[in-house]
């Protein structure tokens, strides 16, 4: 198994370093790695200061396009995590979808919903297999 | 059971631990090498192959039971220059602490290990795998003189955490060295990585048949005359397998047939059995067969067990003579005092049993819990007692068995027993369900603590005290002073009755006081808790209370920031670490409050490397301090929250609030933590932090998954282990790789090692 290799290592050689290098991007482009954003694909990965909004409103409203946007479970794992970090807490994260409900559709919720709750740790698959309250309450604390 | 103790060992070379006396009986049985017995067919190729295994780490030597595995293992260890450290693997070592520890002690006996590995072992708090490993592989690493490590009967080991433990010793077996593995399959420890690297060296069935020239040679070693022409049908007969060639030999021998029926091992269990049955156990006579069958309920073997199970005397000259005659007992002394049956016979002898006379099995058991129990050998009485189907008598020999096992680390092993007694039978006891609640919460399962806490309450409270204080009364005040379970008020209730039952100078008073101050403290009472506290560092530094000492000074130390006294804050601060670090405390739930003492004293003096390095410390500790024990994981939170904003990381210090506040669901009641919650969360609402997510901010539960990441383990592999989805495995993995900034699951171990999260 190839050593996997960082989002921004430059190629030694042709061939191999080629189809290592496309590997790279797609796996960087999947978790989203900053480096990579900012290099390679030469975005600002966030805008705060220019927005004018404070770090947590900012990160929630982004939250509101992702779920308009049917995003990825990475994109929702790292919103949820700018988010806490910026002073959100978990009840303000939940209204977020309540919020946009209206705008975005049932069906945007409902779909975004399970990516939003395992971002936040709680596993909706497994809670839905559970025998019983303790068993789910076991798979929420397992944050 | 010849026995000596690790404690032992380790008091040779280091300064005795002054709490308590933990001692780990070593089995010597299963050091023991066994020896070569007379008429085995020599494997001169075989074992030639094995001493030039010059490129190789690890050995495996797999094949059905009676292929001659242990055989071939003890052949060559006669005949390599290499010291050879023998492990025979067996049920108990489903706790790693048995496991680990025999394995060193192997070791030691070859070449000087590390006193500290030792240390890791007995360590009261129960070793904690990780640290246990981390410290052999390197002991492993250091070995001068070139060794083999046998453990043979791998299989036995069903515990995937010990296996785990297998994997990483296979990783660092030195050069010159190996490690060999002997089981009836092959096992699954990343066999496949050391396959391509050709580092491995596999022995399967074709190496172990035996050919005719070599079923001639054990016929005529068993005494038999054949011809060549005989043996040769005969190994074809039963394609090699040796002991369907010794079975086909001893009864050739004393039938003089020369015909046999078919004796082929076809990979059927039940096959051998009516084999046995018929061709070997028949030709016994009845008493015979009846020794053999009910003393087949005993794992090990000697004279006067055998003569309390079977009611008579003189089974001591029965077993001598069962071994000279045939190989279906395996001496596990050189004195020839215990033995054990051959695995194969054992399960065909017990079946046997429950086919002639089930009704007599309880009865069997009973009689070896009396005998066990009589020599002091608790843990195999317990076995039987629970075999018997006396649920009370096994009970009442765990709550013994208890102390002894809680201060040696075994609490695994206790938690394996809890479970095989059943829920029924603890939730009767009112010290087994103490004893359940305090590992449950130890092992960082709040939810099980509190079901098993609250199970307590009810109970009465008879027997003798696991943690060894002055009584179980005062042991469950101690637990639920820790546990808080029912707000500040009850906490220093509990502890205050746990402090008059205690002695004067025992360390467990130290703890009690300890605990008392705490309960005081966050009742808002600053100085009399200050009072408390000097008292349990007091009486805990004289008594080798260290736990009590320890988070006593810290909390002095925190007292003390608190009034703007920096100097003797950092003394304290001080005092408390180095306890922590002589008496290897490192992981224990009290040392929460040490890492945060000593970060905030580090970030008083502007040594904000330091400040981190404690703080990353404490960060292990995490998946520890869970609501089981509110008070200590709420403060020591706290404290570390207030480092994180010294440092500017209020992105930490919100990852700790949050888990404060989750806390605080289930233990509303803290006293002045609750209101220091709110506030620090009020002060920092306000503040930007415009730094994306960084180390900081990794949960609990990621910091669980990280101390698995180093190991071979797949994300689905992880899952069954931690009790999750793969599928949160993966998210999980992915939001530590983005905190860490890297891509990729060796980066991040090595971001995480730079960050002293993980071990080195």
């Amino acid at each position: 198994m190839r050593a996997l290799s960082g989002c921004n290592e430059r190629p030694t050689s042709e061939g191999t370093a080629a189809m290592a290098k496309h590997e790279d991007a797609l796996r960087c482009m999947a978790l989203g790695d900053e480096r990579y954003v900012k290099d390679v694909l030469a975005m600002q990965l966030t805008n705060v200061d220019a927005s004018g909004l404070d770090p947590k409103t900012h990160a929630l409203v982004r939250l509101g396009a992702l779920i308009a946007l049917d995003a990825s479970q990475s994109s929702f794992q790292w919103n949820a995590s700018t988010a806490l970090a910026s002073g959100a807490t978990v009840d303000e994260i939940v209204g977020v979808l309540i919020a946009v409900a209206q705008t975005v559709g049932l069906a945007r919720v409902a779909s975004a919903a399970p990516a939003v709750a395992l971002a936040l740790g709680y596993d909706i698959d497994a809670a839905l297999e559970a025998h019983d309250e303790g068993e789910r309450i076991i798979s929420a604390e397992r944050r | 059971m010849g026995s000596g103790t690790i404690r032992q060992v380790a008091r040779k070379r280091t300064r005795e631990r002054a709490e308590g006396s933990p001692s780990f009986e070593v089995t010597e049985a299963k050091l023991y090498r066994p020896p070569i017995r007379q008429g085995i067919v020599r494997r001169n190729e075989l074992v030639e192959r094995l001493r030039d295994s010059d490129a190789a780490s690890v050995v495996t030597i797999t094949a059905p039971a009676g292929y001659g595995k242990t055989t071939l293992l003890a052949e060559w260890a006669e005949r390599d220059r290499r010291p050879f450290a023998w492990v025979s693997v067996d049920e108990s070592d489903g706790d790693p602490v048995v496991f680990l520890g025999h394995v060193v002690v192997a070791l030691d006996r070859i070449e000087r290990i590390d006193p500290q590995v030792f240390e890791a072992i007995g360590s009261p708090t129960g070793a904690t795998p990780g640290r246990v490993l981390s410290r052999l592989g390197s002991a492993l690493s250091t070995r001068t003189r070139p060794f083999v490590l046998v453990l043979d009967d791998l299989d036995r080991l069903a515990e995937p955490l010990v296996m785990d433990a297998v994997t990483t010793i296979a990783g660092s077996i030195p050069n010159g060295s190996l490690l060999a593995l002997a089981a009836r399959a092959v096992p699954s420890i990343g066999l496949p990585r050391l396959r391509a690297d050709g580092r491995l060296i596999e022995v399967g069935v074709e190496d172990l048949a035996l050919g005719p020239p070599q079923a001639y040679r054990l016929l005529r070693g068993a005494g038999v005359r054949a011809t060549r022409a005989e043996a040769a049908e005969l190994a074809d007969a039963t394609e090699g397998w040796p002991v369907g060639l010794y079975l086909a030999a001893l009864s050739l021998q004393e039938q003089r047939r020369s015909t046999l029926p078919p004796i082929r091992f076809n990979g059927d269990d039940r096959f051998v059995v009516d084999y046995v049955r018929t061709e070997v156990l028949a030709r016994l006579s009845r008493e015979r067969q009846r020794f053999l069958t009910r003393t087949s309920i005993l794992d090990r073997l000697n004279g006067s067990i055998c003569d309390a199970v079977m009611e008579r005397s003189g089974s001591a000259r029965t077993l001598e003579s069962i071994e000279r005659q045939n190989l279906l007992l395996v001496p596990l002394d050189r004195q020839r005092e215990w033995y054990r049956y051959h695995n194969l016979f054992r399960d065909v002898l017990r079946a046997e049993l429950a086919r002639r006379e089930p009704e007599a099995i309880p009865e069997l058991h009973r009689r070896a819990a009396d005998s066990f129990e009589s020599t002091g050998l608790l843990e195999e009485a317990f076995v039987h007692a629970h075999a018997s189907g006396d649920g009370e008598r096994a009970a009442e020999l765990l709550q013994r068995m208890g102390l002894a096992y809680y201060r040696n680390g075994r609490s695994a092993t206790l938690r394996r027993w809890l479970d095989l007694l059943g829920e029924d039978l603890v939730a009767r006891n009112g010290g087994l369900a103490l004893m359940a609640a305090w590992i449950a919460a130890l092992n960082g399962d709040p939810v099980a603590a509190d079901r098993w806490a609250s199970a307590a309450d009810h109970l009465p409270l008879t027997g003798p005290s696991f943690l060894g204080s002055a009584s179980l009364r005062s042991a469950a005040a101690m637990v639920h002073a820790t546990m808080s379970r029912g707000g500040a008020e009850a906490m220093y209730q509990a502890a205050q009755l746990a402090v008059r039952e205690e002695p004067a100078s025992s360390p467990f008073r130290a703890s009690a006081l300890a605990y008392s101050g705490l309960a005081t403290l966050i009742r808002g009472d600053v100085e009399a808790a200050d009072a408390l506290f000097a008292e349990a560092s007091e009486i805990g530094e004289k008594s080798g209370g260290m736990t009590a000492a320890s988070l006593a000074f810290a909390e002095r130390s925190l007292i003390a920031t608190s009034r703007g006294d920096g100097p003797a804050a950092d003394e304290y601060a001080q005092r408390a670490r180095s306890m922590v670090h002589d008496a290897h405390l490192d992981e224990h739930i009290t040392t929460g409050p040490v890492y945060a003492a000593s970060a905030r004293a580090a970030l008083r003096s502007g040594d904000h490397q330091q400040a981190r390095a404690e703080l990353s410390a404490a960060q292990r500790l995490r998946p520890i301090l869970t609501w089981g024990f509110p008070t200590i994981s709420v403060q020591t939170r706290l404290e570390l929250a207030r480092v994180d904003v010294g440092l500017s990381d209020i992105a930490g210090a919100r990852t700790l609030l949050a888990e404060v506040d989750e806390i605080l669901t289930h233990r509303p009641d803290l006293g002045v933590l609750t209101t220091q919650a709110v506030e620090l969360r009020t002060h920092i609402g306000s503040v930007r932090s415009g730094r994306s997510p960084g180390p900081s901010t990794l949960t609990t539960a990621e910091l669980r998954l990280l101390t698995f990441l180093p190991t071979h383990l797949s994300f689905r592999e992880i899952g069954a282990r931690l009790f999750v989805s793969p599928n949160t495995v993966k998210t999980q993995a992915i939001s530590i790789y983005r905190k860490l900034g890297v891509s990729a699951r060796s980066d991040a171990v090595q971001a995480a090692r730079d960050l002293r999260l993980l071990e080195p």
